[in-house]
């Protein structure tokens, strides 16, 4: 799933190791999650929305396969 | 942060080395089962007394530095690292199972007749384990 979060972690002038002190997971999760090669439960996709004050659609962009 | 029960484990290790050792100076002529048990306890103490120690080491290094205790609980906790141990447990069963396959049919083809049964065994339980756990979470979840 392709997903907004390494844009608007460097909008917010936030580095990845303090979105993760903030969100609670490792550092590696969040490059994981910025690479594309990891997908949030629910609850951190929640978390990391609340974080930026968007919606989950807004941050994670969900493709159906074809 | 969430008291870990391995410190204790050091002490579990040294029951059963002490145990081990114990059995070797009260029979020290004997044979059978009771021949090889004292090396075995012992041997298997001394593994579990290794990580013992380490879960001790690793409780004094966080308690000493806060902040590298939260960091070892949130990579505990952390969501990627449980799905990782979770497919690596996983992919570790299949090539158990293979590994037991394999060994169940060289026991056989050698003749070492209770060598196989007992193999044969775990080979049955660490499959049937498995069913057993799918109809524990299916329940649950």
């Amino acid at each position: 799933m392709k997903n907004r979060l390494e844009e608007l972690r460097k909008l917010n002038g936030v580095t990845q190791e303090e979105l993760a002190d903030k969100l609670e997971v490792s550092r590696q999760t969040i490059g994981s999650l910025e690479n594309g090669k990891y997908n949030p439960s629910i609850t951190l996709a929640f978390k990391i929305a609340r974080f930026f004050g968007l919606s989950i659609e807004e941050i994670f962009i969900y493709e159906e396969e074809q | 942060m969430k008291k870990s029960l391995k410190p204790y484990v050091f002490y579990l290790g040294i029951f059963i080395f002490a145990v081990g050792i114990l059995l070797k100076f009260i029979f020290p002529a004997s044979d059978g089962a009771l021949e090889q048990l004292p090396f075995v306890l012992t041997g298997f103490g001394a593994g579990i007394i290794g990580v013992g120690v380490a879960a001790m080491i690793m409780k004094k290094r966080t308690e000493k530095d806060p902040q590298k205790a939260k960091q070892y609980e949130i990579n505990e906790k952390d969501e990627r690292n449980i799905l990782i141990r979770e497919k690596a447990c996983y992919a570790a069963w299949y090539v158990t199972l293979f590994v037991l396959a394999a060994v169940t049919m060289a026991l056989f083809v050698m003749g070492y007749n209770v060598a196989f049964c007992m193999v044969l065994g775990a080979f049955f339980i660490h499959i049937i384990s498995m069913f057993v756990f799918i109809i524990y979470y299916s329940k649950k979840m």
